[in-house]
């Protein structure tokens, strides 16, 4: 009897709000998310301050979690851009795509952001900026001394190495050992294997089996990295060349959804201004200034952005 | 002077044993850790540890850093009673505020030595020394407050040196010039920045939220569960298998539901409900605490008397009027006590809610395990002890101030 | 005679296949004590507990003041009827005073008015209101405890009092103690009292009616002598016990055989009392019953015996005659049952 006076009651509470929201559209912040680890809080920073400095509304919403809670938060509208890796993009996101990916792609870094950024436009309204001209892909590392001792110093070398007997023990994140398109990619194209007994995995992020192989723990003698790491020089560790090309493209780009570049039509533009200005030097040394000189991520892309003249 | 009783006894040997603790510290174990960065400190190949003799030179640094301990192991092993509570806490202040006062001095001392690289850390110790005069200090106070005519506000004084510490530790974070401890200065530069009030903020907030979430319903469920027995069982039931439930796994399921919840009424976004961040976090935290207030508020109605609750019926008084006048007052200090296990729970959990992107100290604490960095690991966890053993403080006075003056005082006891 | 102010009309109450309570008819007249009595498990404190609805007939009334008991709400009925259990029940986070002052609270009565009443209900208890007022039952004795629990029940000056076996608990000189503080108090404040115990003593001495239970059913309702004199059945007599005429003689109060001293409170013919050397005589309290007396006058080798005041003086003696004469009509009493 009253339900129907209630009904009518919730629904104009909820006009007036829904009323509300969509005129406050122009003013709803750019919300920016990241990953957990040094070279994403940069990233994140770099973006979120370009904004800034360029008079958008911004929300901070950095070091949200690890790869599928950040891009889930995208999908679901929790945040309105992040930066993510294409090759992360290609073989975890769309998994579940059933999509063909040939080799050809794989092996071109244009041909993988190409098409990337067609299939998350056409599926999921989302949008690649301006990849960065980095690779921060998925690389094995082991200590100099080892290396010279074992003359380990490709990714070939060390099947030969395995092949011939020899025991490595292999400190990963969960996702590398998980992900296709990490350790087994490796052990697929170069011809060996590591038995997972030997595998140590260990915290999210590549600090903790950089750390591992340093310290030497457990008789772990190499350890997957990131082609960017500051830890890299911090432990003297030698990166394995990968000639073959078993490791796909990770360039990082920002990737927004639909609607906030429909709000803020200068979205874009302010974000390859940024992106350009980023290769793989220059992202490795501000992960150093972050990891290795104990700098704020908030400090050093503000120093940077101030050297290229967005930010003053 | 007679044999002290057992439990005198047992208290000075607690002295005795934190003392031991020192000794061995000071004797032997690494002080000041050092490296050329921050990355290098977890690795053995660049990571220098100085025992404190060769730091200072000398071994009569390491004498006069340990003489309390020595006085008090000695105290600790043959005496007991006040007098010795009062050596005890005597030696233990002394030796902790030694510790603390002379480390940054070492440090620079050290760097202008040679002796330490860029990068220095306390070693363990350090850690193990300010446990054990720590560890004294507290067995003298043990001592003194059970010694006759002592005046209540006593113990709190008795607490100072540590206080000292705390509000130093305090100072030297917020004064321009950087520390030397490495520790004192990544929690310089986040003072600064103004992150770990943020993020001290956000852990407050989502353990007070969750935990007046989980008082109200859990008190509700109590009383429910009082009248219906079958209530009770499947309530404590429940709420104990949450418990038992990974946290992560708890965070990570709540996710989807409140993400489908925001999609499909976006006015929600707006007020911060979605499926990251603090809704999520709030939802797990409130049912893990659930489980002390239900059975606390259980057991405590049930342990009012059936004497008491046969008068108050017979006398005629209605269901509501015995719940508010009777059973509930009496089962008070019993829920308080709940209240309590489940704030300490709560503070102690919430560290975890940055998974989801909750925020709070546990934004530390992962970017610590992610960049391999003990001090940021520190930086979350020490600050989160503190506001527990505050909390706690104020729980219980709390407690004890709202439990009815006639159930504290012990049976036949004239006031 | 007073008016009946408690009826039972064929009160049953069944727990499945038993019966706790077997077709109870009871009257009780206003100003009476009543004391139920009977061995464990006859229905007696059933019965008590059915009159202010603690418990719900399973059939017949209850009638109070001549209306029946399930016409008003429970609550309503209980707050004008006192309860007093043996575990007292005090609500240990209120003091004495608000303890006292509970059902007038409930009732509505101003503060200044309940302040009064609780200052007038301890002093007719026995506790002085300035020093107890502001204690906490777990500051008091047992017998201190059920004296307030006495005061409560009294608090909102309602006519009937309901006590289960309130003394049970106490040690036996506080029980007597406080026995005789509800002689007293009920001399002053006249209620119908219905009072279970399992305590023949007990409830020979408070009764103005006894009624004796077993198994559920009312087996004899009589005054104290006429349950000593004239026992209805085989079980009475053994429930009263073997000793029933000396317990009797516990219901003769000693001014009752007594002559009474003359002017110069001495005189005394026959023979002086036999007494072991340097022992002072035993003399009789004035408020004793005659069973008291008997021992005192065999102490005394059976000569005439003293009846004293508080402050000792002799009130009157003790001949042994008259005791002898009293003695000897118990016999005829018998057979006259």
């Amino acid at each position: 009897m009253l339900r129907w006076k209630n009904r009518l009651a919730v629904g104009l509470v909820a006009l007036l709000l829904a009323s509300l929201t969509l005129s406050a559209g122009a003013q709803t912040p750019i919300r920016v998310g990241s990953k957990n680890f040094t070279e994403q809080l940069i990233l994140g920073e770099l973006i979120l301050q370009a904004l800034q400095a360029n008079g958008l509304p911004v929300e901070n919403r950095l070091a949200l979690g690890g790869t599928a809670v950040v891009r889930q938060a995208l999908e679901t509208g929790e945040i309105d851009i992040y930066a993510e890796y294409t090759g992360t993009a290609l073989l975890v996101h769309f998994s579940g795509y059933g999509l063909e990916i040939p080799r050809e792609v794989l092996a071109s870094a244009d041909a993988t952001y190409a098409m990337v950024l067609a299939t998350d436009a056409v599926r999921n309204d989302l949008y690649w900026i301006c990849p960065a001209d980095a690779n921060n892909t998925y690389a094995i590392a082991v200590r100099r001394q080892w290396a010279e001792e074992n003359n380990v110093f490709s990714m070939p070398d060390l099947a030969a190495y395995v092949n011939g007997g020899g025991r490595v023990v292999f400190a990963s994140n969960p996702e590398f050992i998980d992900r296709p398109d990490g350790l087994k990619a490796f052990e697929d194209v170069y011809g060996f294997s590591i038995p997972r007994s030997d595998v140590y995995v260990l915290a999210q992020g590549s600090y903790a089996t950089a750390q591992a192989l340093a310290n030497g723990s457990n008789g772990v003698n190499a350890a997957m990295v990131f082609g960017t790491d500051g830890t890299i020089p911090a432990f003297d560790l030698v990166v394995l060349d990968d000639p073959l090309g078993a490791m796909p493209y990770y360039q990082p780009a920002p990737v927004v959804r639909g609607a906030a570049i429909e709000a803020h039509p200068q979205l874009p533009g302010v974000l390859c201004q940024l992106f350009v200005n980023l290769d793989g030097r220059t992202l490795a040394e501000l992960n150093a200034e972050v990891d290795v000189y104990g700098r704020q991520p908030a400090a050093v892309a503000r120093e940077f952005l101030q050297r290229i003249g967005v930010a003053r | 002077m007679s044999r002290p009783a057992g439990a005198e006894l047992s208290r000075s040997r607690l002295g005795a044993a934190g003392a031991l603790l020192v000794l061995i510290a000071v004797a032997g174990l690494p002080w000041i850790q050092s490296a050329p960065n921050p990355l290098a400190l977890g690795s053995k190949l660049l990571v220098r540890s100085s025992s404190l003799a060769v730091l200072s030179g000398g071994w009569l640094y390491a004498a006069l850093l340990a003489a309390p301990a020595a006085a008090a192991l000695i105290v600790g092993l043959r005496r007991a009673g006040a007098p010795a509570g009062w050596w005890l806490w005597a030696a233990g202040s002394t030796g902790l505020l030694a510790v603390w006062l002379s480390s940054e001095p070492l440090i620079a001392a050290g760097r202008a030595g040679g002796t330490l690289a860029n990068v220095a850390l306390w070693g363990s110790g350090v850690w193990l020394s300010l446990f054990g005069y720590g560890v004294v200090l507290y067995a003298g106070i043990l001592h003194v407050r059970r010694a006759a005519r002592t005046p209540a506000s006593l113990p709190l004084v008795l607490w100072v040196p540590v206080l000292f510490i705390l509000v130093h530790a305090g100072w030297l974070i917020v004064q321009g010039e950087p520390a030397g401890n490495w520790l004192l200065r990544v929690a310089q530069e986040e003072a600064q920045s103004g992150g770990i009030q943020q993020r001290i903020r956000e852990h407050l907030w989502l353990s007070a939220v969750s935990a007046t979430l989980s008082i109200a319903v859990g008190v509700a469920i109590g009383i429910w569960g009082y009248h219906r027995e079958r209530v009770a069982r499947v309530a404590l039931y429940v709420s104990g298998v949450i418990l038992t439930l990974p946290s992560l796994a708890l965070f990570a399921m709540l996710m989807e539901p409140y993400a489908a919840l925001a999609n499909a009424y976006p006015v929600l976004r707006g007020y911060g409900i979605g499926g990251l961040g603090a809704a999520p976090a709030i939802t797990g935290l409130t049912l893990y605490g659930l489980l002390p207030v239900i059975r606390n508020t259980y057991a405590g109605l049930r342990g009012v008397s059936a004497a008491q609750l046969d008068a108050a019926r017979g006398m005629g008084m209605t269901p509501g009027q015995i719940m508010f006048l009777v059973l509930l007052p009496h089962a008070l200090p019993v829920i308080m006590a709940g209240v309590r296990q489940t704030a300490i729970l709560l503070i102690g959990i919430a560290t975890l809610a940055q998974l989801i992107g909750g925020g709070g100290l546990g934004y530390y604490i992962l970017m610590g395990i992610n960049r391999a960095s003990i001090a940021h690991i520190l930086i979350g966890a020490i600050p989160a002890v503190l506001v527990a053993v505050v909390v706690d403080f104020l729980l219980s006075w709390l407690g004890r101030s709202l439990t009815p003056k006639g159930l504290r005082l012990s049976k036949g006891v004239s006031a | 005679m007073s008016d009946p102010i408690i009826v039972f009309d064929g009160v049953t109450k069944q727990y499945g296949e038993k019966r706790a309570v077997d077709n109870l008819n009871l009257t009780i007249r206003e100003g009476e004590t009543c004391v139920l009595i009977g061995p464990s498990g006859c229905g007696k404190t059933t019965s008590l507990r059915m009159i202010n609805r603690l418990v719900e007939p399973s059939s017949g009334h209850i009638l109070i003041s001549g209306k029946p008991t399930d016409g008003v709400p429970a609550e309503q009925l209980r707050r004008q009827i006192g309860y007093v259990i043996q575990g007292v029940g005090l609500f240990e986070h209120m003091t004495v005073a608000q303890n006292v002052g509970i059902v007038p609270r409930l009732v509505g009565w101003p503060q200044h008015r309940i302040d009064a009443r609780v200052d007038e209900l301890l002093a007719l208890v026995g506790l002085d209101p300035a020093v107890n007022r502001n204690k906490y039952p777990r500051q008091l004795s047992g017998g201190e405890q059920q004296r307030v629990g006495v005061a409560r029940a009294l608090a909102a000056d309602p006519p009937i009092l309901l006590m289960d076996e309130p003394f049970g608990a106490l040690d036996p000189i506080t029980r007597e103690r406080l026995q005789d503080e509800l002689l007293r108090i009920q001399r002053v404040v006249r209620k119908t009292i219905v009072f279970v115990t399992h305590d023949i003593q007990e409830a020979l001495k408070l009764a103005d009616r006894i009624a004796i239970m077993r198994s559920g059913r009312l087996i004899q309702y009589d005054t104290p002598e006429a349950i000593l004199w004239r026992p209805a059945d085989e079980f009475v007599r053994e429930f009263v016990g073997n000793d029933r005429v000396i317990k009797a003689l516990g219901l003769i109060p000693v001014e009752r055989v007594m002559e009474p001293a003359s002017g110069n409170g001495s005189g005394r013919p026959g023979p002086a009392p036999t007494v072991a050397t340097g022992a002072t005589p035993a003399t009789v309290p004035a408020t004793a019953t005659l069973r008291d007396a008997l021992s005192a006058v065999i102490l005394n080798g059976l000569a005439d015996t003293a009846v004293v005041d508080g402050e000792g003086v002799v009130v009157g003696w003790i001949r042994r005659e008259q005791l002898l004469a009293t003695l000897a009509e118990f016999p005829v009493r018998e057979v006259a049952s």
